[in-house]
Order: C-alpha cells, then sequence, then structure tokens
C-alpha cells in the first residue's frame, strides 16, 4: 500500500515538473500581459502551479494541459488582481517604456508595447491568445465562454488600434532620422 | 471575397488559410499589399509581446511547491501538536453542519479542471451508471437528460459530478460520498444551489445565480435523490 502511495506521488512529481519546465515560460508571458507587473506575474505563476499541484490527480490528458493551466491562470487573476488592476493611464509613458525594454529595444518594437499596455484587456487578452500561443478562435471562443464573432471581432479591433499606433511610431522614426 | 471581407479575415485571424483569400490576393494589388503589411505587424507583435521570463522561474516553482507539500522533518513537538490538532478539529467538525461542503463545490464549478475529462453529449444511463459506480452509488430510475458525467476529485474525495436538463435548462447534479447533517442551501458569486443528506453521502443540485428559487432546487434534488441508491456492497 505504502509503496503504490509512493509510487503514485513519484509519477505525480514527475508530471508536475514537466508542467513547470514546459509551460512556465507561456504563463508568465501570459500573466504579465494579463496583470501588467512583473511581481504580479511572478506570483500569478506560482499561484497556479500551487492550484495545479493540488488538482493533478483530475487532469487524465496531458495534451490538454497547456489550456488547463491557461485557465486556472485566468481564473487566480480574475479572483486576485481584477479589483487592483494597474492605471496604465495614470502612469507615466516613459517609466513604462524605460520597464518593459526587454530583449528588443527597438523603437517599433517599444511603442507596440506601450500600446499593447494601453489596449483594453478584452482586446488585449485575446490577441497574446493567439499571436504568442497561436491559439485558433474557436479555442479562444471557448476559453472565454464568448461566441466565435465576438472573439473575432476583438482580435480585429485590437489590430486595427495597432497598425494606427505603429503607423505613427514609423511616422515619428523618419522624423528623427 | 471582397476587399472589405478580406480585410475583415486578415484582422481577425491572419493565420487561418482561406481558399477565397488566396483568389482575392491573386488579382488584388491593394489586399496583397494589406496582407504583408497585418504579417509584419503580428511579426513585430510577437516580439514585443515576448517579454523575458525571469531566471530560475521553473525552480523558484518547484522549490516553493516542495516547501507546501514536504515541510520540515517532524519532531516529537510536531506530532503532540498534530494529534491536539486533529482532537480538536474533529471536536469542531462534529459541532459544525457540513456546510464546508457548499466551498467545495463551488471551488470546483469555478475551478473548471472537471472539464478537462469530463463526457460531454448525450451520456446514457450506463455512463451515468459507471460514474455512480466509482463513489459507490446506482440508479433506479433514469436521471432523464444527461449532459455531462466525470468523476471528478473534490478536495482529494472522489465525486460523481453530472450536468442534467430540466426543463431545458442545465442544472449541476453532484453526489459526494461525504455525509451532510443537515438540508442547506447557499449562493455563491454565480452559483445558488441545495446540499442534502442522502443515502451515498451528500446530493447537490447548482443552478446559476438569479435562476431557480430554492424551493425549486429543493424540489430537484429530491428528486433525484429518489432516483440515485446506494449500490449494496
Amino acid at each position: 500500500m505504502a509503496t503504490r502511495v509512493s509510487k503514485h506521488m513519484a509519477s505525480k512529481q514527475a508530471l508536475y515538473e514537466n508542467l513547470v519546465n514546459a509551460y512556465s515560460p507561456w504563463l508568465y508571458r501570459y500573466a504579465y500581459w494579463l496583470s501588467g507587473e512583473k511581481s504580479a506575474a511572478e506570483d500569478l505563476v506560482q499561484e497556479t502551479f500551487l492550484r495545479a499541484w493540488r488538482f493533478l490527480d483530475s487532469l487524465k490528458d496531458e495534451g490538454s494541459a497547456k489550456s488547463w493551466l491557461t485557465t486556472i491562470l485566468r481564473r487566480e487573476n480574475a479572483r486576485k488582481y481584477e479589483r487592483k488592476q494597474f492605471q496604465y493611464s495614470d502612469v507615466d509613458m516613459d517609466s513604462i517604456s524605460i520597464e518593459t525594454v526587454q530583449f528588443d529595444a527597438r523603437p517599433e518594437v517599444s511603442a507596440l508595447r506601450i500600446a499593447l499596455k494601453n489596449l483594453p484587456a478584452k482586446y488585449r487578452e485575446p490577441l497574446v491568445l493567439q499571436v504568442l500561443e497561436g491559439y485558433t478562435l474557436d479555442e479562444i471562443a471557448r476559453m472565454f465562454e464568448l461566441p466565435r464573432n465576438t472573439v473575432a471581432t476583438r482580435l480585429h479591433r485590437a489590430r486595427q488600434k495597432l497598425r494606427v499606433v505603429l503607423q505613427g511610431s514609423d511616422d515619428d522614426i523618419r522624423k528623427q532620422r | 471575397m471582397n476587399c472589405i471581407e478580406f480585410r475583415q479575415l486578415k484582422l481577425a485571424d491572419p493565420y487561418v488559410f482561406n481558399h477565397e483569400a488566396s483568389r482575392h490576393i491573386s488579382h488584388c494589388s491593394t489586399c496583397a499589399a494589406f496582407d504583408r503589411e497585418i504579417q509584419n505587424l503580428d511579426n513585430s507583435l510577437r516580439i514585443a509581446l515576448t517579454v523575458a521570463v525571469p531566471e530560475g522561474l521553473a525552480a523558484k516553482v518547484l522549490l516553493n511547491q516542495s516547501f507546501r507539500s514536504n515541510p520540515r522533518r517532524p519532531t516529537r513537538w510536531y506530532w503532540l501538536s498534530m494529534a491536539a490538532s486533529f482532537f480538536m478539529a474533529v471536536f469542531i467538525f462534529q459541532m459544525m453542519p457540513a456546510d464546508s461542503l457548499h466551498a467545495d463545490i463551488v471551488e470546483h464549478l469555478d475551478h473548471e479542471a472537471h472539464q478537462v475529462h469530463g463526457k460531454f453529449g448525450d451520456i446514457s444511463t450506463a455512463e451515468v451508471r459507471n460514474v455512480l459506480y466509482a463513489i459507490g452509488g446506482d440508479i433506479d430510475n433514469s436521471l432523464g437528460k444527461v449532459t455531462y458525467a466525470s468523476k471528478c476529485y473534490m478536495n482529494e474525495q472522489l465525486v460523481a459530478h453530472f450536468v442534467v436538463e430540466n426543463d431545458g435548462q442545465p442544472y449541476t447534479l453532484i453526489i459526494i460520498p461525504r455525509e451532510s447533517k443537515h438540508q442547506l442551501s447557499f449562493q455563491s458569486g454565480r452559483w445558488h444551489g441545495v446540499i442534502m443528506p442522502h443515502a451515498t453521502g451528500s446530493l447537490a443540485v447548482v443552478a446559476g445565480a438569479g435562476a431557480d428559487s430554492t424551493s425549486d432546487l429543493l424540489r430537484m434534488a429530491k428528486h433525484y435523490s429518489e432516483s440515485i441508491k446506494q449500490r449494496p456492497i
């Protein structure tokens, strides 16, 4: 009996470690764009995996693990951070651009990051899922419990808004040169 | 497909392959340029969204989990305090109505982990029976239309989780092999439900908040409790 329990724990631990190693980078990036802060994103990832550990026995299909973890993270975010969402409109744009310069610091990328942060969450969230992780419209609609057409409209509007910003930033760069 | 339809499609889902869209750009240079612009936008977006992940994040997560699940090596005082806590918990539990059950149900429904492996669609009586068997239950009469069935873990306890239809409306029905001493109703966030004692332990019927009165839910719970019985050992 004790051997069976310890075997179960060992396989649970191994599965858990695989999930953490495979999905923590994606979950962190998603959490970052949901919460808008590095420390909040890290907390969200920690909370997500702690909850995942508690409910790991209920995950029967490892193929669904990413969607499962993403849903847990969305729920955690809604529960913990929604009420104290960072108000980007109150923040000095220059300070945002300094804080978010990571990996690629080209002016157009920085402009896009600021524009992404200023996008309403309902436009930003599906865009992150589609662009970063290749979720389809149907998968996003299922995750958000929204009609497919509503998700399509939000993605359409998100790209329209970003195009405008990017065109503006192109003009600024040309003027600087 | 005209230019407006093409642009709507590309702005909503640039990654989808569509024959009509391909045909359209083969003879419309403006939309072909638009297509390239959106591809460039998405390439830049991918770069902008790929923020740096803190170094050692996975290790920190694993460390945090190991602290929570493997606390320090227990001492004699630890075992004594554990024993005292255990007897205190038993005492409190006996004094308390089983209303922590409703918190577990709400957490379970909010969590959605069960949806990963549950079965959706028109669930047959044999499948309903199969789920009930896992928790020591069985059925006398059909539960009517069942659209979801799953053996789930709720607070590390196996439960039977169904979605049943009643007058065209979906209701969650959960059978928990944990005894509840009293009948109670609860309202929490988006859920409104009732829990009643049952031969298998407890039976809960849950609806969306504001959808039904407590007495309607109790009537339904009574109806299902008559259809479900404990399996003879």
